[in-house]
């Protein structure tokens, strides 16, 4: 088996490494495409000035390469490129959190959204966009970020409920307590839009999910969660492994999965939490990568956790590529994802390959 | 060893354990039968720390330095398996040495690390959703001695390898877990369990899916090492017989409680089956098996 490991890590080690160089080549091709085409070479060259400060980069260098408009420069760095990083950082993030909600719930389908987190977040909104708390622009993000929050708390104050036969936090309890209070949210979301007259327009297209107008900001907020909870998830990834066998079976293992599942369990609801305030409810991501990464690296969370991560944010920034400068009109993200991923799952479903 | 001292646990209004008081000792074997619903696997959940009694507590004496230098243990295992039988003897004299240093620990106090190196559990529940491969299940066994950023040692491997041979994993060792049958299932998790290699073992009914044959290979498998490394297996049993066959002390459950407790052929009794059971049996000594076995009437 050491040897059998030792492949597998390499070619993980390998996988990951081409994904990347993917990533990479998508970031720099994305930025390129959209209403005013930017040569590949120029993408390069105006990125690597910004990065390296050296603005002789994008001036003159002779007749092949001439100076790039400083227009260009505005539109690849203040427009193009914080969309691009936010979509491919919550990409990550989503596919993060749907491998660490799937081993919690020891469940190949769970989801981020599993725990009614996108319920608490969507609710958040809609209560800011009523206020018209929307003229300062932080408050969305942060309403719903707190509604995730709230959300989450709830959950799990509800599924240490006293007398159910199944112990606190137990896969039942979690996902029990997840559909109660993601029905109530609902509830509170439709009377919300109900009353909202005019603004409810404003909150459907928030809940459909857009990467449209992200600036720098939400590039910082999201790229510091995804690397807080990708190190913790990667600190656990072994007790995860042995949480998805069951609680039982993982604590005479000598697991805490109490507080191995509680700090897990934070870790990607706030992983989801952020991603839905930056980006509204894009659904699929968390639910399909996981599943055909699993077909690559198996079940090991050591291997998932990397692999998931990266095809997660390439699969989302092709979504949004293709949304934002393919299609003739932009179409909600969220609705792409699920009109897409949709069918794939079906597909994977009748295959009878889950995972 | 182990004990329960006065453990109870339940609702006020409804008792799931009341009151049990038990020894373990090192180097027996223990069946626990009792009807369905009448608290065994909540005992086990008791004794192994997983659910917290109401009252009384689960102690844990930990023989002097045997236990505690897992190294140690380790290369007796090791030179168990190498040399077979021969150092049986070796090891019993390093035990009886080390014994009189024992330290008593409350089963609570303990981290759930530290209790995984001392108690193995094959559950009932073998359900495993995640496609791992029967090696990477039995590999898990280790995890209690695997520092969280390492590989497994050679050791690690050495013992996995020696255990899926004796249990008859090998030949599926590459197969993926959700694949099999139940009770090829079972058999990985209850190598898993031997890889804990653990003084204590506990078998929540272990052998309900599995052929006779494989019974019987575990069954053995685990008696010759409860005698050669003076371990404690506590297993509970449906099957009076194959119980009466490999244990040497039983004990009958009844409502939460201990309705009978002992030496093997001491206790069981046709009284005792119909208390216990409510059915009429006729126990006689049986000279193939070597003890006591009980017999039933079918429908005439």
């Amino acid at each position: 088996m050491s040897n059998q490991f030792k492949t597998t890590s390499e070619r993980v080690t390998k996988i990951a490494a081409l994904l990347s160089l993917l990533l990479a080549g998508l970031i720099v091709l994305s930025a390129c495409m959209g209403y005013v085409k930017i040569g590949f070479v120029d993408i390069v060259r105006i990125i690597a000035a910004e990065i390296t400060g050296n603005h002789n980069l994008t001036a003159h260098i002779n007749d092949k390469f001439p100076a790039i408009q400083e227009t260009w420069t505005a539109i690849v760095m203040e427009v193009r490129l914080p969309r691009i990083l936010t979509c491919a950082i919550v990409g990550a993030a989503l596919a993060l959190s749907g491998v660490i909600f799937q081993g919690i719930l020891l469940n190949p389908l769970a989801d981020p959204y599993t725990l009614g987190v996108s319920a608490g977040a969507a609710f958040g909104a809609s209560i800011a966009i009523l206020l018209n708390l929307s003229a300062s622009f932080v408050s969305i993000p942060l309403f719903a970020f707190i509604g995730a929050a709230f959300t989450l708390f709830f959950v799990i104050f509800l599924s240490y409920s006293g007398r159910s036969p199944s112990p606190a936090l137990s896969s039942n309890n979690l996902i029990l307590s997840g559909i109660i209070v993601a029905a109530i949210l609902s509830a509170g979301i439709s009377f919300l839009k109900y009353v909202a007259d005019e603004q409810v327009a404003v909150i459907i297209f928030w809940l459909m999910g857009s990467f449209a107008s992200k600036t720098w900001t939400d590039v910082l907020v999201t790229i510091t969660f995804l690397i807080i909870g990708g190190a913790i998830t990667f600190i656990f990834a072994r007790d995860l492994n042995l949480i998805s066998l069951g609680e039982r079976s993982a604590s005479t293992l000598g697991v805490d999965t109490k507080r191995v599942t509680l700090i897990l369990l934070i870790t990607g609801s706030m992983l989801a939490a952020v991603s839905v305030s930056v980006s509204g409810i894009i659904g699929f991501v968390g639910l399909l990568v996981p599943h055909i990464v699993r077909f690559i690296t198996g079940p090991d969370n050591r291997l998932l956790i990397p692999i998931s991560t990266l095809a997660g944010s390439i699969l989302l920034l092709m979504a949004d590529t293709v949304t934002r400068s393919i299609l003739p009109h932009e179409i909600p993200i969220g609705i792409l994802t699920a009109l897409i991923g949709g069918p794939v799952f079906c597909w994977i479903f009748k295959r009878g390959t889950i995972r | 060893m182990i004990e329960t001292k006065k453990i109870s646990f339940g609702y006020a209004e409804k008792p799931v354990i009341k009151d049990i008081s038990l020894t373990f000792e090192a180097g027996k074997f223990y069946s626990i039968l009792g009807p369905n619903g009448c608290g065994k696997t909540t005992l086990l959940d008791l004794m192994i720390g997983h659910l917290k009694p109401i009252s009384g507590k689960v102690v844990l004496k930990i023989a002097g330095s045997h236990f505690i230098t897992n190294s140690n243990r380790q290369s007796i295992f090791i030179k168990n398996i190498n040399k077979k039988d021969k150092s049986v003897k070796d090891t019993n004299k390093n035990q009886i040495k080390c014994s009189d240093v024992s330290r008593e620990k409350d089963i609570l106090s303990m981290s759930k690390r530290e209790v995984a190196k001392h108690i193995a559990l094959v559950a009932q529940n073998y359900n495993i959703n995640f496609p791992f491969t029967v090696k990477e299940i039995v590999m898990m066994g280790r995890h209690p001695y695997i520092s969280r950023f390492a590989n497994p040692s050679k050791e690690d491997f050495d013992i996995v390898s020696s255990v899926m041979e004796r249990t008859g994993t090998d030949t599926f060792a590459h197969r993926k877990i959700t694949d099999l049958s139940g009770g090829e299932r079972q058999r990985c998790v209850f190598a898993r369990a031997l890889s804990q290699d653990t003084p204590l073992l506990f078998l929540d009914e272990a052998f309900s899916n599995m052929d006779i044959s494989h019974t019987i290979t575990l069954l053995n498998l685990v008696k010759k090492e409860v005698k050669s490394q003076n371990r404690t297996v506590v297993s509970v049993f449906h099957d009076i017989n194959l119980a009466a066959i490999w244990s040497d002390e039983l004990i009958f459950m009844k409502d939460g409680q201990v309705a009978a407790c002992g030496k093997t052929d001491d206790v069981i009794s046709e009284e005792i089956i119909k208390e216990v059971f409510h059915v009429k049996s006729k126990v006689e000594h049986n000279r193939y098996s070597g003890v006591k076995q009980a017999y039933f009437q079918g429908y005439k």
